[in-house]
Order: structure tokens, then C-alpha cells, then sequence
């Protein structure tokens, strides 16, 4: 799964989308874990998850 | 019988003295007050005493003994509650300035179980900001500090829980546990903590932290406490959407019960790469003892263990950004800037990654059900390293400098991941004289064979019978 590149100007932009207050400080920790992130989304997609649903599946509302 | 005796007692031996009449009510709260106002300055495990509360409880309770009415075992019992647990018109600050003054209009499922078995809440206890953390501290509250030494953190998040249990503050309490914060604590503090299968408690009136993954689990001082209070509160909770409709089952129901012939699995793949040698030796020592019981105990592996990170990551992080979505656009000054640091990638996580990582949860869980097919428990560390400094962000094991929350929460997560059931006991103490907590994790919906498996070692050993020192002046 291609995901875009994380760069601090690319979390601006998306917090401001979302409304996001983003002092200096907060980004500077923010980009640091968002680095994380991204390889922590690598690792996920070196899983072979052919043929596998998620673990949290919908049931209608019963009685 | 004296005040200091009084609270070294369990659960079961108070309910035996109550009901044959030797012991009031009364007097076992009044003890633990006492006890609380006592310690309570030095340790800061309690945010919220509900002192006249407790008091009007005891007396209740003791009119109600003397004419013929006696719900045992809790009947009389004093427990403390986490401080995200509603309580009706009582504050639950969720261990938040902002939530400091929030007193809820109903009581959690939990609480209304535990007020139909007779038990006293005496105490809202301390806990991390919004559950979030390991460590027991608090820019709000302060740290609450560890009760084997007070320079030493508690673990968290239900950290008043543990830490006031050691310190015999209150007989029985609750904790929530989404990447350990039952367990963790209970290593650290010596005693048990029980995250019971995923939907066994419900959770309805719980503040949530992430929705798949918050498990409520009881504390206490030994295994039959811990199984007397899942007594009380397991059960289908129609209001927790959740909530499992396995039937309820006396969780008392194999202690006593030996080990021959039940096998034990050790992973050591991944889970001991991160551990405190000293940790280790009592860890495997503790499986020589249930090898000596009659257990069968071998080696196993959990093939894909170590996913358990990032899956855990993504998950707890968007559904824990979600609930506090608000707050994190509008005022995330008010939040602990640990917690922020952890809430924020979840606003920034894609879906795709969301849905990649319940998928990939799924197929480890699979993976982890497999492995115990040829055993009946997993054995393993609590936690990686006893109780370390408070304050200190950085932990040296081995030769490797580690995050204090990747460390504590090495050989927790990965079992809420997958929801099966966890106990931790005490089974050893360093050189430091700090306690070292045992994990055993068994089938899910077994939690009965966990039980079982730690009360038998319990009985063997004498670990559980050690009491902090505390300066009761």
C-alpha cells in the first residue's frame, strides 16, 4: 500500500484541513512519531494478509 | 484484632471472620480508612476518599449481617476504583485537570454489581491521564509512588489501584487494561492484576481508551481474592456492545485443583529478548515450580509476535484520537503532552493503515491461538524490569537503552491484541528488594484454567505473603 511521504509540511497541511491547532513544538513531536508510523506501516504490509478480514467485524443489532 | 491486622487480611479470611460473626463491618472499614489517611500523603495513590460514604456502607452492611443477611464474600468488603470507573454523584476525574470536577449521573455496570454483592467503595484511585501511560504519573495528581520504594514508580495506568492494595489501603480494586495497565502495575507493586478474557466485565460506564481493546480486570492480594471479585462482576452487560454471551462461570471453580499434566508453554521468541536477567532467573524458576507441581512444561513460539507493536500502535492510537478528537483540535494544552504525543499520529493515520492493521490483528490472533493449541498456558516476564525511578524516561536492559513505555508494555500488548486472558502475581524480588511480577496467559473464555494454574503456584510458593515496609506515622 503506497502511502505519501510524511514531511512536516504535509502534517501542516493536514491539520489545517482538519481544523488541527499546530504550534512548533507539538509538529516537532508530531513528525517524529509520524516517522514511526511509516515504518510501522511497512512492516504491516510485508504481512501476507491474502484471504484475511479485519478483527473487528460488523453484526447487526440484535434483541 | 488490631487495625494493622486487619488490613494484611484477604478477602476470604475477612468474609469468614464477618460471617461467623467475629468481625463488623465497622471495624474493617474503619481500619482501612485509617490505613489510607495513614499512607495516603506518602504514596498519592488516592484521588477521591469517600469517607462518610464508606462509613454510612459499613453500618448498613453490619445491620443488615446481624439480621441474617449476609451476601458473602463481598459483603462488607472495602475495594477502591480506578478513577475512570462512574460512580453517581461521586467525582471521576479520569486523572485529567479537565476532567477534574466531572461528576457522572449514573454508575457503571461494575459498580452496581459490586453494590449488590455488598461491597464498600472506599476510594477513587489514581491512575494516568485518561488511562494513557505506564508509569503511574501525573502532571494533575502527581505520581503516586510505589510502596516497596517510593522513589520508584508504580507502573500504570491503574496504578492507585495497585500501589494501594500493596500498601493494604483497601482489600480488592479495579483496574483497565488495554496494553497492560492492569498488569503492569500489579508487577510492579506485588500483586495480582487479572485482565480477564475480552467482554467477560463489562465496560459500560468505563471511560474508554480504545474501544477494541479496553478490558476491566480486578486486583487483590492473592488469586482466590481476585477470583471472588470476577465473581462479582463477569457477566453479559446488555449495555456494553462488547460484552460476551458466554455464560458466567464460578471463577473459584478449579482452585485447588493440581497441574498435573497441564502443559506450559514458554515463548521465548521476542517476548524474553527484552528482559532484566534478574527478572528472567525468577521467571523460569517459577516454571521449575510448576514443573515440580506435575505441569509440563516446554518451549513454544508464537510465530509473528513481534507485530504485535505496530498493530497495537495503530489501533490504540486512531481509537484513542478519535474519543478525543475534540479535544485535541481545540484545546490540546489541556491534555498531558505524553498523552498527546501518543493521541496525535491517530488523527494523521489513514484508513487504509486502520483497516491494514485490524486485518493484520486478525491474522495474528490466529497465529497466537494456534500456538496454544498443545499448550494450556503461555508463561513469561509481567513486565521486562522491576519498578525503575520515577521520572525516568529511558530504561537500560541489557545493553539496549529502551522507552520506558516500549519496555513495560513488551509482554502485555500483545495479549490485548488477541483478547485472550492474563495474570500476573508476584513470583520473586531483585536484589533491590522490589517485586517481580509472573505472567501466565491462557485459552480464551478459560480464564477459569489461569486461575487455577496461579492459584497453584501461589499455594507454593510464598512470594504473595511479603508486605512493603510504610511509615504509618
Amino acid at each position: 500500500m503506497a502511502e505519501p511521504k510524511i514531511t512536516k509540511e504535509s502534517i501542516i497541511e493536514r491539520a489545517r484541513e482538519m481544523g488541527v491547532k499546530m504550534t512548533d513544538q507539538r509538529l516537532q513531536v508530531l513528525y517524529e512519531q509520524m516517522l514511526v508510523i511509516t515504518a510501522a506501516a511497512k512492516e504491516l504490509d510485508s504481512l501476507d494478509l491474502d484471504g484475511v478480514g479485519q478483527a473487528n467485524v460488523f453484526s447487526p443489532v440484535q434483541d | 484484632m488490631g487495625p494493622n491486622a486487619l488490613c494484611n487480611l484477604t478477602i476470604a479470611q475477612a468474609s469468614a471472620l464477618i460471617g461467623s460473626g467475629d468481625l463488623s463491618p465497622v471495624e474493617l472499614v474503619d481500619a482501612h480508612l485509617g490505613r489510607i489517611a495513614a499512607t495516603n500523603e506518602g504514596l498519592n495513590t488516592v484521588i477521591t476518599v469517600l469517607e462518610k460514604e464508606a462509613r454510612a456502607a459499613a453500618k448498613s452492611a453490619e445491620a443488615e449481617i446481624a439480621a441474617g443477611t449476609h451476601r458473602r464474600p463481598l459483603h462488607g468488603i472495602p475495594i477502591g476504583l480506578k478513577d475512570l470507573v462512574y460512580t453517581k454523584n461521586i467525582r471521576t476525574t479520569q486523572g485529567s485537570d479537565v476532567w477534574k470536577d466531572f461528576v457522572p449521573d449514573y454508575d457503571a455496570t461494575i459498580v452496581t454489581k459490586f453494590d449488590d454483592a455488598g461491597a464498600i467503595t472506599l476510594a477513587k484511585t489514581h491512575l494516568n491521564e485518561f488511562a494513557m501511560g505506564a508509569t503511574g504519573e501525573n502532571r494533575t495528581f502527581g505520581p503516586a509512588r510505589n510502596p516497596w520504594n517510593t522513589t520508584r514508580m508504580t507502573g500504570g495506568s491503574s496504578s492507585g489501584s495497585a500501589a494501594g492494595l500493596a500498601a493494604r489501603q483497601f482489600m480488592g480494586a479495579i483496574g483497565s487494561d488495554t496494553g497492560g495497565s492492569v498488569r503492569i502495575p500489579a508487577s510492579l507493586c506485588g500483586i495480582v492484576g487479572l485482565k480477564p478474557t475480552f467482554g467477560r466485565v463489562s465496560r459500560r460506564g468505563i471511560f474508554p481508551m480504545s474501544w477494541s481493546l479496553d478490558t476491566v480486570g480486578p486486583m487483590a492480594r492473592t488469586v482466590e481474592d481476585t477470583a471472588l471479585m470476577m465473581n462479582a462482576i463477569g457477566g453479559h452487560d446488555p449495555l456494553d456492545t462488547a460484552s460476551s454471551r458466554h455464560p458466567h462461570e464460578d471463577y473459584t471453580s478449579k482452585l485447588g485443583h493440581d497441574v498435573k499434566g497441564l502443559r506450559v508453554g514458554i515463548p521465548r521468541k521476542f517476548l524474553f529478548d527484552v528482559i532484566d536477567p534478574q527478572v528472567e532467573a525468577a521467571v523460569l524458576e517459577a516454571a521449575k515450580v510448576l514443573e515440580g507441581l506435575g505441569a509440563i512444561v516446554e518451549e513454544v513460539v508464537i510465530p509473528y509476535i513481534e507485530y504485535s507493536r505496530p498493530i497495537g500502535m495503530f489501533i490504540s492510537n486512531v481509537e484513542g484520537a478519535d474519543l478525543h478528537r475534540e479535544t485535541l483540535k481545540n484545546n490540546p494544552e489541556s491534555i498531558d503532552p505524553e498523552a498527546l504525543s501518543r493521541l496525535d499520529p491517530g488523527l494523521f493515520i489513514t484508513g487504509g493503515q486502520y483497516v491494514r492493521a485490524q486485518r493484520a490483528r486478525a491474522f495474528f490472533n490466529q497465529q497466537v491461538f494456534d500456538a496454544m493449541k498443545n499448550v494450556d498456558i503461555f508463561l513469561m516476564q509481567a513486565t521486562p524490569v522491576a519498578a525503575t525511578p520515577i521520572g525516568q524516561d529511558e530504561i537500560q536492559v541489557g545493553e539496549e537503552t529502551m522507552q520506558r513505555l516500549s519496555v513495560m508494555t513488551h509482554t502485555s500488548r500483545p495479549f490485548n491484541l488477541c483478547g485472550f486472558p492474563a495474570i500476573v502475581q508476584p513470583c520473586g524480588f531483585t536484589s533491590e528488594n522490589l517485586p517481580i511480577g509472573l505472567q501466565l496467559v491462557g485459552r480464551p473464555f478459560e480464564d477459569t484454567t489461569v486461575l487455577q494454574i496461579a492459584h497453584a503456584y501461589e499455594h507454593a510458593t510464598e512470594w504473595h505473603q511479603r508486605r512493603p515496609k510504610l511509615d504509618l506515622a
